[in-house]
Parts: C-alpha cells; structure tokens; sequence
C-alpha cells in the first residue's frame, strides 16, 4: 500500500490518506486501497474503532480532477460512455459511502486543512468528525458543472445552509462547522491528534459487541429518515446533469483543465466566484 | 389514586407529576413505571390541566433505568443468564418504544424540569416531554452503550443531529446543561437556583396560550406535529431502533460468541453490588471522557 497506510495499535487502527504532494486528491488508486482498508478493519477483532485522516497540509481537497486514473471517483461529463457504465460507476460510488457509513465498528475523521468535495464526503460518512480550526469544508462541485452528491448534507447542517453552501461552492472554517453540526468539534491545530487519540482510546474500551448495534441503532434511524432513497435518488439526479450540455461562453472547467492543465483550471473556476463569496 | 413513587398535584391547569425515589436518585423501576402511567391517564383525563410539569425529587431528575435486577423486568432486558426467549426481548422493547411514543403524543404541553442527573430512562422520559428546561449543572447522558446495551431511543438524532448523537451514544459520555441547550437536547438551560421559578413562568404561558381563540389548539397542533415527525421516519425509526436494542441485549458480554472478557455489568454486580458495578462501569472511561460534576456534589 502506497496511497494510504493502515496501522493497528492498541484496539485503534489508523487509515491516513498518503499523497500529500498531491494534497491528498483522492483517485481510483487511492480509492481502491481506502476500500481494502476498510474491508480489512471491518472483520479485524483487534481493531474497535477506525480513524481516518490526512498526511502533510490536508485531509483531502478531494476527488483527483486531472483526469488521469480517475474514472471511479468521478466520471467527466464530457466521456463517451453508455448510460449502464455510468449507472454502474454511480451506483458503485453510492455503495461506497453507504458500506462505510455502515461500517460495524465506530469511524471518527480527523480533519485539518482542506477537507473538500469527496475528501469531506468521506468526514461526513464518519461517525464523528474532530477537526482542527484550520479546517475548511466544502463541496464546490456546481462550480465545476457537476452536482455534489452526498446527500447526508441536509440532514447533517439543515436545508438552508446545504443550499448556501452548494449553490456558492463557498468553503466553511471548522467553527461555523462546529455550529452547524457538519463536525463534533473545532480545536487548536496542536491538540487535534491529543484529543483524537484520546476519544479513539475511550471508544476502544467499550464492549465491540455492544458499539456495533448501537451504531446501527442510530443509523437505522437516519434510514428511516429516507437515507436509503436520498442516496438512491441523488445518484440519479447526478447521472440526469452529467448528460448536461454545456452552454456557449458556459466556463468548461474540463476544457480549460485540458487545454491550460489543471492548476489554472482551478484558478480560473475558483476567481469566477472571488468577489461573490467569502472564503473561497 | 394513592401512589407512592410518583406524586401528582393539581393547581390551576397545571399539573405536577414528581418521581419520588429521591434515596435511589429516582431510578426507574417497573413500580415507579406504573404508577406514572396511572398519574398520566389521571393528568390526560382532567381537561383543566392544560399543561404537565415531571420533575424529580431530591437530589435528581432521574438516575435512569433501576440497575438493581429487582423488580425491573419492563425496564430493563432480561438478565442475560435468564435464557429468555426473543419473543420476550421484543415485547420489552417495543413496550419500550411505545411507552415513550405515548408520553411523546400526550395532548397536553410537557415540560421536564431537570436537576442533578437525568440520564439513560430518566433522559428517554425527560426527551419524550416537549421541552426541557434544565439546570446549568444538570447531567445528561445515556450509557447504555458502557453496559453493553445500544440506546434506542431514536429521539436523540432528531433532537441533536446524527454527529452529535453518536458522540454521545457511542461513548456514553455526559455533557452538562449548557451543552445540552447548545445541542438542541433542552429548550433552556438556567442556573439552578432559577430552574424553578423558570419552569413555573414557562407553564403559565403555555398554560394561557393553550387556550387561546376559545378553543382547543394543543390537540390540532399536536396531530399535525406528529404526522409530520412519523413522515420524517419516526414510527419507522422505533422499530429499528428497538430490533438494534435487542440485537444488542442478547449479545451482551457472557453471552457472545465473540466474548473476550469485557466488562460485565451483571457478574460484577452480584459479587460486589450495584454501586461497585455502576462505578467499575464508568470508571476506565473519567480518563478520557470526564463527566461534568452538579454542584456541591462528590464525584
């Protein structure tokens, strides 16, 4: 394992998203050893309670955009592909989330830096969520012509704020996150690790067999809730706008990735919105 | 009626409901369970109380559910030693649900007014009010979770949110009264000192505002309240919550297929007692999730 790296010590195991040059963009090489990770942790009698976090600056600005080895974690508008293959990659995405969610042992994130797009995807499908003051969140895929996805938004900070936050593709600091109820709870960037560790060691003591059906409790509810057709519902609403075409004079962010690179790209999309929104 | 573990009084269109085990901090047992049934069939019954107050004894609202194994069969699963049937463990759970669902629906306005600790039963009682009021150094909190029991109650998402809920439920930890009105779990968090007076105002108001326009708007407001709390999954969420809870009761530590010695709720309480237990429970757990102290109180 190259892309994440995956310890066990003392009840805890610890999945740290490993490309930090990179800033932690997550592409199909990461993705497929995040979902082994999980796949090992789930079964593992020794492991009570999985953390996640990032290696270097971040946890994750989120779903690798340049396009090279990233058809799992993002499917462009622009490919030719058969609607089935795309239903299918969709479809795959969703059981992801939805696996990880369920996972039957209890998931904390912890978050500093950029925590964007998929990145905050995979904070938000964990149980709690600590994050360092630095910490941003967002998910500015509208931005980019695409429609973010994870429909545990609303449920997590409210209808309103869900559609502030998506329809500017504005990022949140860690407190207004805090406020809003998208993490458990901001702290200085040199307690992060302390109080994560400390909260990872508590958990790891309680009965395993009782964690799992507790968690499932909790989750069973947030199904009733109608999770299961949100994910259901917003899958199909994503593979509905990647058949969008792209107006005249639309900024195309694929287009300028592909004709300036990737870097001005994401200069250009984000400059667009500068003076609209703050903290961007 | 006569009760003894619970007190009813009667002024104006406010009534009074008080748990009264103030020596057991108001753990709830299968006597206290019915008699507070009885009181509210009494309070629900007389349509000059417009709005109820359940408040608790002594030192506390409510420990929560009597961990002493006697005379707490409605209250708390069968001892895992017991080799109960499942049909028995479904029973316990959804009387459970229902219990709290009821008190939940009750067509008058409720208010808990909380002191001191409210935690595990206590809190699914005081959450199936329609507000809480509490004091600032109240303890909230469900540990079920230390015992080897899932909570199930569902309420505790809506009210706090789907982060926060399993913070609290998957370590079991406490939080205090002010970070219970920051949750969202309490309506108002006061000094202790003002808690009463507060709960009082509070009844009065909604107390005249229930009779407002001559006619009966609790009820109207009430069914509309709770088909739109069914339709965001709340009778759905009982169930599931309540089979989850009985995963969790027979498969409790001693009876698991996966059981490597953890603690074990019931072993230490027969050896050393009831006291010893709840302490050896809660104790590896003060190092990394301290709990909030009400004033004037040893730890």
């Amino acid at each position: 394992m190259s892309d994440i790296i995956y310890e066990k010590k003392d009840g805890i195991c610890w999945i740290t998203l490993n490309r930090p040059e990179e800033l932690n963009a997550i592409n199909d090489a990461m993705l497929e050893e995040l979902d082994a990770a999980f796949a090992a942790a789930e079964p593992d009698l020794e492991v009570k309670v999985v953390v996640v976090k990032g290696a270097g600056k971040d946890f994750s600005v989120g779903q690798d955009l340049s396009g090279v080895g990233t058809f799992e974690v993002l499917t462009e508008p622009g490919e030719h592909l058969t609607i089935k293959r795309r239903l299918e990659a969709e479809r795959r995405r969703n059981r992801r989330w939805e696996y990880i969610f369920n996972l039957a042992k209890p998931t904390i994130a912890q978050v500093h830096g950029h925590c964007l797009g998929t990145g905050c995807y995979l904070a938000m499908v964990c149980d709690i969520t600590i994050a360092s003051e630095d910490a941003l969140f967002g998910d500015p895929l509208l931005r980019m012509g695409l429609l973010p996805h994870m429909p545990l938004w609303t449920w997590l900070i409210g209808i309103k704020k869900t559609k502030e936050l998506l329809f500017t593709g504005r990022y949140m600091d860690a407190k207004e996150a805090e406020q809003f109820g998208l993490i458990n709870k901001a702290v200085p960037r040199d307690e992060l690790e302390e109080e994560v560790a400390r909260l990872a060691k508590g958990i790891s003591l309680l009965p395993g067999d009782a964690l799992a059906p507790c968690k499932d409790a909790i989750n069973s509810v947030m199904e009733a809730r109608g999770l299961g057709e949100a994910w259901r519902f917003t899958n199909n609403m994503q593979l509905v706008m990647q058949q969008r075409t792209i107006e005249p004079g639309e900024f195309n962010f694929f287009a300028v990735r592909d004709k300036k690179g990737l870097k001005d790209a994401l200069a250009e999309r984000d400059a667009l919105f500068k003076q609209f929104s703050e903290g961007a | 009626m006569k009760h003894e573990n619970v007190l009813l009084e009667v002024e104006g269109s406010v009534a009074t409901i008080t748990l009264n085990r103030p020596e057991k901090l108001n753990a709830i047992n299968d006597a206290m369970l019915r008699e507070l049934g009885a009181a509210l069939d009494e309070v629900r019954r007389d349509q000059d109380s417009l709005v109820l107050i359940i408040k608790g004894s002594g030192r506390s609202f409510s420990a929560g559910q009597d961990l002493s194994g006697v005379g707490t069969d409605e209250v708390m699963p069968p001892d895992p030693r017991s080799k109960s049937y499942l049909t028995d463990m479904f029973a316990t759970a959804m009387q459970n649900q229902w219990r709290w669902q009821s008190i939940f629906e009750f067509p008058k306005y409720t208010i808990a007014q909380v002191h001191g600790y409210c935690l595990g039963a206590g809190l699914d009682l005081a959450m199936s009010c329609r507000a809480i009021i509490a004091a600032e150094d109240a303890v909230f909190g469900d540990p079920s979770v230390r015992m080897g029991l899932a909570s199930p109650n569902p309420l505790w998402t809506f009210r706090i949110g789907l982060k926060k809920a399993k913070e609290l439920l998957l370590t079991g930890k406490y939080i205090d009264g002010k970070e219970a009105e920051r949750s969202g779990l309490v309506m108002k968090a006061v000094p202790a000192a003002k808690l009463e007076e507060e709960v009082n105002l509070a009844a009065e108001g909604f107390g005249k505002s229930a009779g407002i326009g001559g006619f009966d708007q609790l009820a109207d407001f009430w069914a509309y309240d709770m088909a739109v709390l069914d339709l965001a999954g709340l009778a759905a969420a009982r169930r599931l919550a309540g089979n989850a809870y009985i995963l969790s009761a027979i498969q409790r530590p001693g009876r698991s297929i996966i059981d490597r010695g953890e603690f074990n709720f019931y072993d230490v309480r027969e050896k050393k007692g009831l006291k010893a237990a709840i302490a050896a429970r809660d104790a590896p757990f003060r190092e990394y999730f301290p709990p909030p102290q009400p004033k004037g109180r040893r730890a």
